[in-house]
This record gives structure tokens, sequence and C-alpha cells, in this order.
């Protein structure tokens, strides 16, 4: 990201400090044996820069003191894949590193770059479910260890709303959320405030609901384009998101509304600042929302009580509260509820050096993730990290559906090169109009935008 | 004076006052009133949000100031400069539009009056060509040539190793090369107006090409460099398009850049928009009054860039 | 100042040809002075401006990267893009409206201030613009045309007017979202004939009668007071009945019956309608959502609520979004995309007049200033009236300069970009771009295709041939 808010910067900077101190001790249960004492140094690379950067080197503090070992770390912010790619052909690579994809993995895998891990890491393979190994096994050898992950699957509510409406539990199936959108209509709540900008946040939305529809699978196979975009789990895609969006009375400020609805605007309409009444109830993006929603008021607290137990309120001044819900499968689709969308960061390792055997055993463990857990804005798909370590019920929630992530798949558009921002002017197409003619029509141009930029 | 001339002189004055009576003046000057006030309108709205928390920005029209002055605060301000000189921040963007700009002005402005005497004043053939090729070159969008000197930065920069692309050098060649054609072309038109005979009588008492153009042209050519000087800061002050292809991806940027980034950004603020705007405007603005009678020669001289 | 004092259009000198004898004397070592000071300037000319220009064109006929040469396909692939169309549709609206808008705006007000006694300050005022850099009056001007009505002031100032002629209920529809008042009727009330809410049944005089509506929100529950609904107790003579909000959060899916924790509707104007349509009398609810019919007399009613208490408000336009001005509903895409014209067009080409109106007032108002006097004044003692004059003399004498800034802001357009990048929302990007626009972004984001770039920046070019050759067709002559 070019711009993270200078003063925020400052201040993170202060609170790692603080929190280093005051967690530095709370490693988890782990089964992972402390590091014996190796020293020497090791390279390693990964995106993090600015803020995570420290938040990701003080989680690596402990294992330089217990292993003695050097970390000589380099942030590579949005280039990672490129840099080790051109160090692993100039041969120059880092000792460990870790990539912000699994297609990377893949491919470094399959040219030898990098080394399979399984004999390094022993039982610490179970410290993640099979859903996530699977993504970074290679003719069945396993060759990264994932350290970071984020949910793109949550819905954001603003619990003061769903009890003003009398929900008293979120929706768990995708017909629950179309019951609850009618009962948050009757209470004269505007159920949705549907972020649009160049579409991303569309696309988003929908790749979810193709998850939930067609399951981890079929999504897989529709972004790497082996299914065409005609294909009928993307038509009842379209008719399953028509169904809320479709309707305009669901959506704030109708769809011009909408389509004036940029990111960040759109998650402060459900969570604004203090002086200003919520507008809708419900707002869909990834977990990256709560940073918006605690900076604009200290106020909010995550779950469904306020600050001090009291009851949340929709006025930001007071004791206003933010949760989410796991993206709903229809009931028809149940299988699919596990099925996971989101990002994640996975540790591989290209030198086998002793240093780099030790580092990639403490990544597997959940020492580092717990302190990193600690200071916020990190989740972890790693089952051995207490949920202790996450500061509220909410981000506990969040790791727990990456732990238990039945499919993980990571998201569509990014993975669809130069096309992409087609797909996301596609998206804003159907919501413009979500006519079941219309959606043909759409199909067949992604079909043919797919085929032209991914080149098959 | 005869008498025919005589009646005919009352006749011709009332139907000259029978024609100057039209929509009453007070008329005239409140269509005018509007449309001034109409258009400082929107800078003042942009003062006046800049002027107010953010909070308040969602909640109530930056006009409601109007019943409630109190809300006027210099926060949003202190708040940016505070910040001191972090890269991409509002102080280190206005210093990098500076580093552009003057370095560019300045070199516009002297190597145009130095082409624009030697084809005013020079006598070797293909002088009018070139004239003819720079008045070309004014209409030239810079999108033709945004690729190639990437392009040759880059050459330049496996040839030498340093490249310019992603740097403020960069960007100022860039900048001055599409402000030549029009600084040759004003400064020609002016060295034009000179007479000749001053040239002519330095001439026989043995001046150079470079005492001529230093002690005679140049001085003369002041008030048309100082309009070139100030058009020219202005342009390059308020480009994007160049210091994104050139600057986009790097740690320092301009003014520009900074309010693109700001609302694009994930995390747009209107206090951060509606400050730096007011900080950008404020400095062109400055150039713009205290130089006005340069600034408009300027623009009328040559009305096609 | 503005006043300004300048060589007046025409008198762009070339070069004076020198004289054969200047010429002859002494070849290049003569000239070698001159030369040098050409030096700098043709050098830097060559590199950036005359050796790209022709680089561009190589460019075109080459790849994304720039290294193996595709011949046309660049051109081709420009060509069969749908959204090009969009692209080169929105150059034309720019061309054909703005260049004429903005001389015509520069002459009204050119004209206007010669009348006035303060015409340096309105000058001046509409001249400032210009200093402003697109980028900070794209955000101006965004910010102005923003779809809520408390940060917008063009929906804030409609919204003002509308509320004065058309005052909002207190209950209004939101009909941003398609609300209407069908939606509201939750039990015992319906859209009767006359399209508004009534009973479902009648009533006569000792009945009850009991509506419930949904979808009224708790801000204006709270706001009006809204107390718990109290189920009305019956009177002989009378009409007695309550309108209460069928909603209780405790049991959400139930409808048709007063909960404890429902509240009435309080302020709603009712009617009561008599079997042959006429108005039998008129009640208001109370703070419980209570009202009654006093003494109504003999025969069968239906309560109807009054449809002002529904007057939805005006909620904004979204002028910056893409609806089209065309009635282009009914057409298939690649028609759409020819004849659109999108809002966000318009709001654009305003905030740019903002900028460069006073550009064409201050030339076109030199131009004014240097026109003969005594023509004119011969006219008038010939008794032509001021608008004669100004047809017939004026504007023919004024046309060399009315053409300048025609010519110069036709360029200008042509590479529009600023403003287009940073004052469409998102959403609105893809409808509203420009070829410069679509120059960059194929160039200098994501991968970045430089064939396709260069081969738009040629055809920018190209477009800006005739403007090149009309001004120096002009400066010859």
């Amino acid at each position: 990201m070019k711009h993270i808010g200078n003063v925020g910067l400052i201040a993170a900077g202060a609170v790692v400090v603080l929190a280093v101190g005051a967690c530095g001790g709370s490693s988890g249960n782990g089964s992972s044996s402390p590091a014996t004492q190796v020293g020497g140094s090791a390279t390693l690379w990964a995106e993090w820069t600015s803020t995570e950067q420290q938040d990701f080197l003080a989680s690596l503090a402990p294992f330089e003191s217990q292993s003695g070992v050097t970390i000589n770390y380099s942030g590579k912010g949005n280039n990672t894949d490129t840099a080790i790619a051109s160090a692993v052909a100039g041969g120059a690579p880092p000792d460990v590193a870790l990539v912000p994809d699994p297609a990377t993995v893949q491919t470094l895998a399959s040219k030898g770059s990098i080394k399979p891990l399984d004999s390094i890491l022993g039982n610490l393979t179970s410290n993640y479910g099979s859903a996530w190994n699977q993504l970074v096994t290679a003719n069945g050898k396993l060759y990264g260890v994932w350290f970071k992950g984020a949910n793109k699957n949550t819905i954001w509510y603003n619990p003061a709303e769903f009890n003003a409406a009398g929900i008293t539990s979120p929706p768990a199936t995708w017909e629950d959320l179309i019951k609850d959108a009618g009962t948050l209509k009757a209470a004269g709540i505007a159920p949705f405030s549907l972020c649009t900008d160049i579409g991303w946040p569309m696309a988003d939305f929908w790749q979810n609901v193709y998850l939930k529809t067609a399951g981890a699978q079929a999504y897989n196979a529709l972004a790497a384009h082996t299914t065409k975009w005609t294909d009928p789990t993307v038509t009842t895609a379209f008719t399953t998101f028509g169904q809320l969006v479709g309707d305009p009375t669901n959506l704030l400020g109708g769809v011009q509304g909408s389509l004036s609805n940029n990111y960040p605007d759109c998650v402060d309409k459900v969570f604004p600042k203090p002086g200003t009444q919520p507008k809708a109830a419900m707002v869909f993006e990834g977990d990256f929302v709560t940073s918006e929603i605690t900076a604009n008021s200290s106020n909010y607290t995550g779950g469904t009580t306020g600050a001090g137990g009291a009851a949340c309120t929709t006025d930001a001044s007071k004791t206003p509260c933010y949760n989410f819900f796991n993206f709903p499968a229809p009931a028809a689709n149940s299988a699919n509820q596990g099925a996971v969308q989101g990002a994640g960061d996975v540790a591989i390792m290209l030198n086998d050096t002793p240093q780099a055997e030790a580092l990639i055993k403490y990544l597997a463990g959940p020492q580092g993730a717990s302190i990193w857990a600690h200071l916020g804005g990190f989740a972890s798909p790693n089952n051995k990290v207490p949920s202790s370590s996450y500061p509220d019920s909410v981000t506990q929630a969040d790791a727990k559906a990456l732990v238990d992530a039945t499919g993980f798949v990571f998201s569509l558009d990014d993975l669809q090169g130069t096309w992409e921002k087609n797909m996301w002017q596609d998206m804003l197409d159907f919501l413009r109009n979500p006519s079941s003619t219309n959606i043909t029509a759409i199909q067949a141009k992604m079909e043919q935008e797919a085929t032209t930029g991914l080149g098959h | 004076m005869s008498a025919v001339q005589a009646a005919a002189q009352p006749v011709a004055a009332r139907r000259r006052s029978r024609f100057r009576i039209r929509p009453a003046k007070w008329l005239l000057n409140i269509v005018v009133i509007l449309v001034a006030a109409f258009w400082l309108m929107p800078t003042i709205g942009l003062a006046i949000i800049s002027l107010r928390p953010e909070s308040l920005f969602q909640q109530s029209g930056w006009w409601t100031v109007l019943s409630a002055p109190s809300q006027l605060t210099l926060q949003n301000y202190q708040t940016l400069f505070s910040q001191g000189l972090i890269s991409g921040g509002l102080l280190d963007s206005l210093l990098t539009s500076a580093e552009i700009t003057v370095p560019s002005t300045l070199l516009v402005t002297i190597i145009s009056s130095l082409t624009a005497y030697s084809i005013a004043f020079g006598r070797w053939r293909g002088r009018t060509l070139c004239f003819f090729i720079i008045i070309g070159l004014m209409v030239v969008p810079v999108q033709v040539a945004l690729i190639p000197v990437v392009q040759l930065y880059r050459a330049f920069g496996s040839l030498t190793g340093f490249n310019p692309f992603g740097t403020v050098l960069g960007v100022i060649i860039f900048h001055v090369a599409f402000g030549l054609p029009f600084g040759i072309f004003l400064m020609n038109n002016f060295y034009g107006g000179l007479p000749r005979e001053l040239l002519e009588a330095a001439r026989i008492d043995g001046a150079g090409e470079w005492r001529l153009f230093s002690r005679i042209v140049l001085p003369l050519g002041l008030p048309a460099a100082a309009s070139l000087a100030i058009f020219q800061f202005i342009w390059v002050w308020n480009d994007l398009l160049v210091a994104l292809v050139f600057l986009g991806a790097s740690k320092h940027f301009p003014l520009t850049i900074f309010l693109f980034d700001q609302i694009r950004t994930l995390a747009a603020n209107y206090w951060i928009i509606s400050t730096g705007g007011m900080v950008s405007i404020l400095v062109p603005l400055i150039v713009f009054f205290s130089f006005q009678r340069y600034f408009v020669r300027g623009v009328l001289a040559g009305a096609v860039k | 100042m503005i006043e300004a004092e300048v060589q007046p259009k025409g008198a762009v000198t070339p070069p004076a040809k020198s004289s054969r004898a200047e010429r002859s004397g002494g070849g290049w070592r003569s000239h070698l002075g001159s030369l040098a000071f050409l030096a700098p300037g043709a050098v830097w000319l060559l590199a950036i401006t005359i050796y790209p220009l022709v680089a561009t064109v190589r460019n075109s006929l080459y790849d994304a990267s720039a290294t193996n040469f595709v011949g046309l396909d660049n051109y081709k692939a420009i060509f069969t893009t749908a959204t090009i169309l969009t692209t080169f549709r929105n150059n034309v609206i720019w061309v054909v409206v703005f260049p004429f808008l903005v001389t015509f705006v520069g002459l009204v007000y050119a004209v206007l201030s010669e009348r006035i006694r303060w015409s340096t300050a309105f000058k001046t005022i509409i001249f400032v613009p210009i200093v402003f850099s697109a980028t900070a009056s794209a955000l101006i001007w965004r910010s102005i045309f923003d779809l809520d009505p408390h940060v917008g002031v063009v929906n804030a100032a409609i919204q003002t007017a509308s509320d004065w002629f058309n005052p909002p209920g207190l209950y209004p529809i939101d009909t941003s979202t398609g609300q209407t008042v069908a939606h509201l009727a939750s039990s015992g009330v319906a859209i009767g004939t006359g399209g508004n809410l009534q009973s479902t049944t009648s009533v006569s005089a000792g009945d009850t009668v009991e509506l419930g509506l949904i979808g009224i929100s708790p801000t204006t529950l709270s706001t009006l007071g809204a107390q718990s609904a109290i189920e009305p107790s019956s009177s002989q003579k009378d009409i007695t009945g309550l309108v209460w909000r069928d909603f209780s959060p405790a049991n959400p899916s139930v409808r048709g019956v007063v909960q404890p924790d429902e509240v009435g509707l309080p302020s709603l104007q009712l009617s009561l309608l008599a079997a042959d349509g006429s108005t039998a009398g008129t009640a208001t609810t109370d703070a419980h959502g209570d009202f009654r019919f006093s003494n109504v007399g003999s025969g069968t009613f239906r309560v109807e609520i009054a449809p002002h208490n529904f007057q939805a408000g005006f909620t904004g336009t979204f002028w910056l979004g893409t609806q089209s001005l065309t009635p282009t509903s009914g057409l298939n895409r690649t028609e759409q995309a020819l004849f659109n014209v999108p809002l966000v067009d318009l709001a654009m080409i305003v905030a740019y007049l903002w900028i460069w109106a006073g550009f064409a007032m201050v030339v076109i108002g030199a131009g004014l200033a240097a026109l003969d006097r005594d023509v004119l004044e011969a006219a008038r003692i010939d008794g032509a009236g001021e608008w004669a004059t100004f047809r017939r003399i004026t504007m023919p004498m004024l046309s060399p300069v009315l053409i300048v800034v025609l010519v110069t802001m036709l360029i200008n357009v042509l590479k529009i970009f600023d403003i287009i990048i940073n004052m469409a929302p998102g959403s609105s990007q893809e409808e509203a771009q420009t070829l410069a626009v679509v120059m960059y972004n194929s160039g200098f984001t994501g991968l970045g295709n430089w064939g396709l770039a260069s081969a738009i920046a040629v055809i920018l070019f190209i477009l800006v041939v005739p403007a090149m050759v009309s001004n120096l067709s002009r400066i010859r002559g």
C-alpha cells in the first residue's frame, strides 16, 4: 500500500514497542520445541514494510535470542514475487522467504528452487489443516509453512442495528441472509451498504457467492479458466448474488447510491464516526475493514457487547460495536460453508542451511504468530496458536475461520492478470442491470475477456 | 454649422441615448455579482472544508459555517504540517514540487532566450524553417514522448549507470523540453519587436554574440522572460501526468500526485484532501497575484499552449 | 492588470529574412556564435521531443514490451475493443461541446465586464481558477457534486428548493431505493382505489380499526416521539383506531398483532372516506398512534392515510454517475457506447468551464479592447442598434480572436486527462475515460502495454495535426 497514515505510522511504532514489552513473554503452549543454539545468520525476505515489518521482526525476536541466529530481513512490498524470481535466476536467493501466493510456491517447487520441508518439520505439519498444506504440496511433498492468513469471507454488521431489528443471531445460510435483509427493511433499516468503487469489492463479493455455491474445487477451476465463464455455475452465482443486490430496496441509496459508494466510505456508513448515525446494517469486505472501523473511533468494540459490557449503541460516541459473520452458503450447498476465500503468506526455504531449517521450524510453531496476533492486524491458520493471543472476540473468530477452513482459495480476481480490471467493470455492469438477459451477455463478455487476457 | 446640421445633432444625440438605454444598470450588476459569487464559491468552499474538523464533513455542508462560525479551526493544517518532512507527506510533496518547478522554469527561460536570440538575430540559413518547426511542436501532446523518453532514460542508465527515471531530474528534463517551444515562440516574438539598429550599432562597435545577448537583448527582454517564467512555473507546478509517469512509484513526489493519491487511496479522508488542495493552490495564487501583469501577458501572447 | 497590454494576435512575426549581404558573410564560422546559442535548445528538443515522436510511431508497431514487431495489430486492437467506442465518444463530446461553450461564456463575460465599473475585480475572480491545477479543481468540484445533500452544494441547493415547493412528509419514503408507499403496508391496510393506503375493511360508527405499517426507521420514530401503541377502545358514534409500527424486535417475524414492544405512529394525517369516495372527516394520530373520527353518522367508511405523510424528500442526484442524458436505455451495448451522454461528462465540463472561462474572457476581452472604436462609432452614428452593431460588426472583427480561443481550447480538450481521473469516481471511470486516460492506463498501470499506448499516442497526435496546420498557416499568412 502506498499510503499508510503517516501519523498512524509513528503511533503504531510506539504501540509495537510497548506491546512487545507487554506480551513478550506470552508464548503459546506450542508443540514446537524452543530452537537450540545454532548461531550464524540467515537472509529472510517478505512483503512487509513499515509497521508490519516492525511487528514481524518483533515476532522473530525470541527466535533470534534462543537460537543465536541473526536475521537479515528485507521487505519487498508488492514486488516480492518478482524479486524472488530474479534472485533465483541470478543465483543469489535469500535463505527463507515468505510469499503471498501459493502459485509462486508451486512454480518454484516444480523448478526445484525450493526445498521440501516434510523431514525438517516432522509432526509440525499437523499444526495446519489439510486445506492449507494441500495448497503448498507438490508431487506429494510439502514445500511451505503458512505464517499469516487473511479472511475475506467476512460480512461485517453493526450489532446495535441487528438488535433494533430483533435479529438475535447472524444468518447461517444465504436464505437466512435474505430473510434478515427483509427483517431489517421492515424495521426501517437499510440492510446493505454496498461498496462498488471501480468494482473490486463487487468482484470480491461475487467470488464469495461462487465459492459458497460451487465449492472450492470449481472455484479454482474457474480461476485457472479450465471452466469457462459461460458455465452454468457462473450463472447460478450471478442469480444468487442478484437475490441480494438485484433488489434495490436492499441497498443503501439504491443502485445510484451504491455506485457512488467508494471504499472506505461504504464502511463508514455502517460504522460511522461519532456524530453521525449509521445508515445501513451490513457491509461486506475482508478483515482489513477493522482498521477503518477502529480509526473512525476508539469507542468501537469487537463483539456483541460494547465497552465495559454495556449494550451496543448506534451512537458512535457511546459504546458502539462491530462484529462479523462468516459468508453464508445457501442451505443446499452447506458443504461449502467451511470454504474460505482469503489471502496469506507462506514461508519457503530456498537454501538448506541449519539456520534456515531452524527458522522454518520456528515459523511453523505458534510462538512467533502469537506475538504478532497480540499486536493486532494479524491472523494465523496455525491451529496451535491459542485464541487468547488475539486481542478480542472478533479476531479470535476470524482466526478460527482460517484454522477450521475445509477449503482455502485465493482471491480469484487477483489471478486474472490483465483482464482483472475488465472483470471489475463487468460486476458493476451487473449491478446496473441484474436481469437474466444481461447476465447471459455479461458471461459471454467475460469469457471473451478471459480468453484474450489469459491467453487460453 | 448649418441649420440642418444643427438640427441633425440633437436627433442623433436622441437616437444615441435611446439605444443606450439597455437593461438597467442595476440588473446587469446583479447578474455579474451572481456570476462572481458562483465563481468564488468553489474555492471558498474548499477553504472552509479545510478549516472544519473532519467529523463535521459528512454531517453538514460547509455552508453551515455561516451560522456557526465557531466550527472553524486550524487543526487540519497543524496536523499535516507537524508531520514534518515524512516522505510522501504534505510538506515533502510541497518541497518536491518546488524542486521540480524552479529549475524547470529557470532552464526554460534561459534556454528559450538563447534559442530565440539565435533565431531572431542570427543570420544562418534555415532559421525560418526552425521557427515553423517550433510552432508545430507547440501543440504536440506530451503523450507522444512519454514512452520513448522512459526508454531513453533506461538506455542512458545502462550506459552510464545513472537512470533519470524515477528522479526529479528526469521530470525536469522532460518538462523543459515541452516548455521550450512555447518559450522560444514567446521570446522570439518579443525579440522581433526590438530595434535592430541597437544591435547593429553594438556589432559595429565590435561586440561579440555573447555580449550582445547578455548586455543588450537579455535585459531588454526581461518583461517577456518574466511572463514566460511565471507561465511556465504555474504550468509545471500543476502538472500531473508527467509526474505520474516518472515519479509515480517514487518515495518523493509533487503535490499533484499527493492529491491524486489521497483521492484514490484506501483511507481517503477529506480533511487531508481539502487541506492539501488549499496548500497546492496557495503557491500559484501567490505567484499569480504578485506577478499578475506578467502572467496575463504570457497567457495572451501565445494562446496555443 | 488584466486589461492586458498585449500585442494583438496578428503581430506574430516570423524571423525577418536576412539580407543577401548578411547571409553571404563568412559561411559557418561567422555563424558559430549564434549557432552555439541554438545548440542547447536544439539538442534538447531533438532528444526529448522530435526523436521520441518518431520512436512512438515505431513503438506503435511493436508489442507490449516494444521488442517484437506486430505491424498494425495494436491499431486493430484499439478499434475492436468495446471500450474504445466509449472513449472516442467521450472525446467527441468534449471536443464538440467544450470549446464552443467556453468561447461563448468567455465572450459573454468579456462583454459584461466592459460595462461595469468594477471590471478588474470581476475579471480577476473569473480568471483565478486557471492557476489551480486541474487536480485541485477536480477535487473541489467532486465535493460540490457529491451525492449526499449534506456534502454536495448542488444537491443541497436542489434539496432546499425541493423541500420548499414539495415539503417532505413526516414519514418520507426513500425513492432512491425504489421504495413505494405500497412497501409500507403490513396489516389492515393496502393500496386502495385512488392509489393511497386505505384500511382493507370498511368500518362504520362504533367500530375500531388497526392499521399496521412497516419500513419506518427508528430514527423517525424517536424524532417524532413515538410512544408504545395502545389498542383503541370503541366509542359508539365514533370510529376509533390505531396506526402503529407493526414491527416487534422481540418477535420480528410476527405481523398483524399489536405486541407490547411495538409503538404507535404519531402525527399521521388521516381522512375518512365515505362509500362514494368523498371525505367525511379528518383526524391526526396522537403519540400512541391512536385516532378518532367523531360523530361519523351512518354509512360505511374507509380510513385513508393521506399521501402527503409519505411525500419523499430529495435524496440527491448522482451527478458524477453514468446515467445518460440521452434516452438510450433500449439500445444494445454498442449503440449505447456510441450514444450515451453520461451525467459525469456534464459535471466535468462544468468544472473545466470554471477553470478556463477566465482564459477565454481575457483573450476575447483583449480582442474587444483592441477593436477599432471609430468603426463602431460610425455605425452608431448611422443609427445601427446595439445588437445589430454587435452582430454585424463586432463579431466579425472579433472572429480571429474567437478562432484562436476555439482552437486553443480544442487542442487542450483533446488531451484532457487530469480532470477525468480525479473527478470521475471509481464506478464511472470506464464510462468517462478519454484517449489520454486510456493511454496512461494501458501504458503505465498494470503490466504496461507500450505498443498499445504508443498507438493511442499516435492517434492523439494525428488528431492535433489539423490544429497544428491551422496555426502554421495563420502565422505564415
